[in-house]
């Protein structure tokens, strides 16, 4: 079920209805850990829910088997799930709603619990793209929170497609039904036994589906269904043999579940599924065709149908709508816009920059006109204690200048480093020459910003404009929000974000000055599942102090330094790629393996990880002016594994202005089609891959299987 | 003489002032500053005996200065005695609308009081009871006000009339799970405070877990 933005009021009326009427936990927010954009959306609504005094429960999340964890672990009052950041791609109704029953067992068991279940719904904000068409249309428990593309009409093809297999599955269901039935008469079996059967038929209704969806294109297979994948880590064992494998269906509890072998991942390829269809069918093992004509004559359209879905699927992932931006739409029905929450919508939707510019080129001017319209009255020279005001103020796409000094906070910028070059020294040059221009000395340059000059700072925009396009750098400057602490100071969005993150990323370490515990390793030599758990506890402690950090100016300044530190270590490394050039263009993607290098540990956080990749990439394509995907393997010592991530080609930039007034045209949204590269990689060269992220772009390969993992996608290539 | 006594008792009330409980009656001060204002008193009328039927304060100066100065001591030793009792009296107040028990603190210190009075030592008593070391009358104070008080209460039983005058702040506070503190059960049902959480709940349901370090309230 699908909600358009129209009526996204109306749903969450429904949804408070159902948490007010009781006073114990009702509401429970499950939000993706490693997402700044997820965060903030999740302190805007949880805000909500404390204007209607409504307790709730948020739980950070680091990867889909968390997720599933947790929501196993809930109790049974709870009415509504909220997902953010995350869920958007698997089909929740099969991942979480019917795991619980089916690990229930016993079948008395399983009814209870899905007479309770039908009262907790599911909701989704997620910006992640496709949407499973499962959740979209096919349940009523799993609501998604769309951000307009249903009422736009862009997904009505996939739609009719869906439905109409859902119709003609249906069809089958009841054939297969009345055929039951008829055997069944005429044997003259017992009326229960048939009662039953029917019934176990219609639960069974979502598998079916999903055994539909099973015999789709494999590419389907692998984005829409696989949940099960999702899942899919190192094999214990690759010798289980396939009965085995059918039989337990990967659905078996405990670790077992967590480490299917990729031979399991191939036994369940779509070819195998065809031939015993009967495999996830209900257990009174139907005759696997009991209507072949029908079947036939449907079999055409089915097929068409099946290709416009597999398209949809195969496009590859994408992002949308930053989730807290569409919460702060939702906010705005609901008539409780304000200052703090805008701000957080604003920060969210800047923390989406770095990975889709197009989408920030798009929702910021819609912000920035809400900045204006809630601050009219400001006054931007005078402070006052308790000002928490906003304001639209010229922004530099340079690197924390607020809080570092000009000089650094040009070199340690992405968008001007990689235009000028700066990771040789010609663009080191150039940098001076160009400073030299503005009139700039380098040692004024290298002060501290706060220190410098205020004639300086008035005049920046005007010098930085002036010698701009000449160096390629013409949209340094442009236009930001800035929020007042008092005080205390102002942050920009972009800096809050880089603080926010850099938490996120390292935590807060031991004291306000300790550099050191950015390097903080987690203790020694252990068993790597509780490495592995060991590095989930850590940023979900780190998840949390981002959160405190969204209001606490004191700590968002900490944050800031940490992510000075953060960037320098990336600057470095990138640095250090290009000049030794490790970057190896193959023919469909670039690709880096990171294996030593002084701040190795840093990289195996995924936001660190990407940080580093996006910096490289934009660098590379500015270099050799060839804009293709790349992916960049990181060692992890620890657990012997990579830390795989897969970019797409950089979207070029046009070179016009936001001030101007016009708005840019909607560019097409970069997809990233590595999500489900990785997925169809590692079944076919039976690589040991974890892919656990909620970014599907973002896996985990066992060291040893690397090398055959990454010749197997640059043979067959990418998108 | 002359208020060096009732400066000991000003300052034994201030004392009390910043204590938690009520100390020990001073029976023997109040007993020596009574007996010195009976002193000043009795100096001034003999002052003014000596002076005959025609005094006139303005003839004769030194005499009506001595006159003065006694009957101000006196007066001062007075204000002293009152503002000691005065602040004892509102501290006893204050107990019985805290709802101590009347009944059994009463009952015990009246026993001791009868014992204190027969003996004629007050305040000796050893015992660590509330009302150790009170005057017999203060203890019937207690008492008698404990009882118009229940009265009162009497009236408006479906209202807590001792209950603290301030709103709570917040009813619902946020909280983060440091342990697993497990399920809890509160008034309307069941929670389960699993850690790496934050939970936003009635305070009352958790303030006793937050005592106990299992949950960190967040501002």
């Amino acid at each position: 079920m699908y909600v358009s933005p129209a009526s996204y009021a109306e749903a969450f009326e429904a949804l408070r209805a159902a948490a007010l009427s009781h006073t114990s936990c009702r509401v429970v927010l499950f939000v993706a850990c490693l997402d700044v954009d997820a965060l903030c959306g999740a302190r805007i609504l949880s805000g909500i829910f404390k204007r209607d005094l409504i307790p709730h429960r948020t739980c950070p999340v680091a990867g889909y088997s968390e997720l599933k964890k947790r929501y196993a672990e809930l109790e049974d009052s709870v009415t509504s799930v909220i997902l953010i950041g995350c869920g958007a791609l698997v089909d929740l109704n099969d991942y979480l709603l019917d795991a619980d029953l089916e690990a229930a067992g016993d079948d008395d068991d399983a009814a209870e619990i899905s007479n309770r279940r039908i009262r907790r719904k599911l909701y989704i904000f997620d910006s992640h793209r496709p949407w499973n068409l499962q959740n979209m249309f096919g349940s009523e428990e799993v609501v998604c929170f769309d951000d307009g593309d249903v009422d736009d009409g862009l997904l009505n093809k996939e739609r009719d497609a869906f439905e109409a297999l859902l119709r003609i599955e249906d069809d089958d269901e009841a054939d297969e039904a009345d055929e039951d039935k008829e055997e069944d008469d005429s044997d003259g079996e017992d009326d229960p036994n048939d009662e039953q059967h029917d019934d176990s038929d219609e639960e069974e209704n979502d598998s079916d589906l999903e055994s539909n969806a099973d015999s789709l294109p494999s590419k389907i297979h692998n984005v829409d269904l696989d949940v099960r994948h999702k899942r899919k880590i190192f094999s214990k064992s690759e010798s289980d043999d396939d009965g085995d494998d059918s039989a337990s269906e990967d659905r078996d509890s405990g670790v077992d579940r967590e480490y299917i072998s990729s031979s399991n991942d191939l036994s369940d390829s779509p070819v195998s599924h065809r031939t015993t269809p009967s495999k996830r069918k209900s257990p009174s093992s139907r005759s696997p065709s009991p209507a072949p004509q029908r079947q036939k004559s449907f079999s055409e359209a089915r097929r068409t149908y099946e290709e416009v879905i597999g398209d949809y699927y195969g496009r590859g992932t994408s992002n949308s709508t930053p989730v807290a931006s569409q919460i702060y739409t939702l906010l705005s029905f609901l008539g409780l816009a304000s200052n703090p929450d805008l701000w957080l919508s604003v920060v969210g939707t800047t923390a989406v920059e770095y990975a889709s510019p197009q989408l920030y080129r798009r929702f910021f001017p819609l912000l920035r006109d809400e900045v204006l319209r809630l601050n009219s009255q400001v006054n931007i020279s005078r402070l006052s204690a308790d000002d928490s005001a906003l304001v639209v103020q010229p922004d530099y796409r340079l690197f924390l200048l607020r809080h570092w000094s000009l000089y650094e906070s040009v070199v340690h910028s992405p968008y001007v480093a990689s235009r000028l070059h700066l990771w040789n020294d010609a663009g080191r040059k150039k940098l001076h020459k160009m400073l030299a221009k503005m009139g700039i000395s380098l040692q004024v340059a290298k002060e501290k910003w706060t220190h410098t000059d205020v004639a300086l700072k008035r005049a920046l925009k005007d010098k930085l404009s002036s010698v701009a396009d000449v160096n390629g750098i013409g949209n340094v400057v442009r236009t930001g929000v800035v929020r007042k602490f008092g005080f205390r100071g102002m942050v920009s969005a972009g800096d809050a974000v880089e603080g926010v993150a850099a938490l996120m990323e390292c935590g807060k370490g031991a004291t306000i000055n300790d550099k050191e515990s950015v390097y903080q390793s987690s203790s020694a030599e252990e068993n790597i599942e509780e490495v592995d758990g060991e590095f989930k506890e850590v940023w979900i402690g780190n998840f949390w102090t981002a959160w405190d950090a969204l209001d606490n100016i004191e700590l968002l300044l900490h944050g800031l330094q940490r992510a000075q530190i953060l960037q320098q270590a990336v600057v470095r490394t990138a640095t250090a790629l290009l000049e030794k050039d490790q970057v190896h263009d193959l023919r469909s993607f670039r690709l880096i393996i990171l294996k030593d290098g002084p701040d190795l540990e840093l990289f195996n956080n995924p936001l660190t990880l990407v940080r580093l990749a996006y910096w490289v990439n934009e660098c590379k394509s500015e270099q050799t002016d060839r804009h293709s995907p790349m992916v960049m393997a990181v060692l992890d010592q620890k657990r012997d594994t990579y830390t795989v991530v897969g970019l797409p080609a950089r979207v070029a930039e046009k070179t016009n202005n936001e001030d101007e007034g016009d708005l840019p045209e909607e560019e097409a949204a970069s997809s990233n089609s590595f999500g489900i590269a990785f997925q169809e990689m590692a079944n076919l060269t039976h690589a040991r891959v974890k892919i656990d992220s909620f970014e599907s772009s973002v896996v985990e390969v066992r060291k040893d299987d690397l090398t055959g993992f990454l010749e197997g996608m640059s043979s067959v290539g990418i998108k | 003489m002359y208020g060096d006594l009732a400066m000991k008792l000003a300052q034994d009330a201030r004392r009390v002032q910043t204590l938690e409980s009520l100390p020990a009656y001073q029976v023997d001060l109040v007993a020596s500053i009574v007996r010195e204002i009976r002193d000043l008193n009795r100096d001034f009328n003999i002052l003014l005996k000596k002076q005959g039927p025609d005094y006139d304060p303005r003839r004769h100066g030194e005499a009506s200065c001595a006159l003065f100065i006694l009957q101000l001591c006196v007066q001062r030793n007075k204000r002293s005695l009152l503002a000691y009792h005065r602040l004892r009296a509102k501290r006893i107040e204050e107990l019985a609308w805290a709802g101590v028990d009347a009944a059994s603190a009463g009952e015990e210190n009246s026993g001791s009081g009868n014992a204190n009075s027969s003996s004629g030592a007050g305040g000796t008593r050893g015992s660590t009871s509330l009302t150790a070391g009170w005057h017999p009358d203060e203890d019937e104070y207690f008492r008698g006000f404990s009882d118009v008080l229940a009265e009162l209460k009497g009236e408006w039983t479906d209202i807590d009339l001792v209950g603290p005058m301030d709103p709570p702040r917040d009813l619902f506070i946020d909280v983060r799970v440091l342990k697993d503190a497990g399920d809890i059960q509160t008034e309307y049902g069941m929670i389960s405070l699993t850690r790496n959480s934050q939970f936003y709940v009635r305070q009352a349901d958790v303030e006793r877990l937050i005592q106990q370090g299992y949950l960190l309230k967040m501002s």
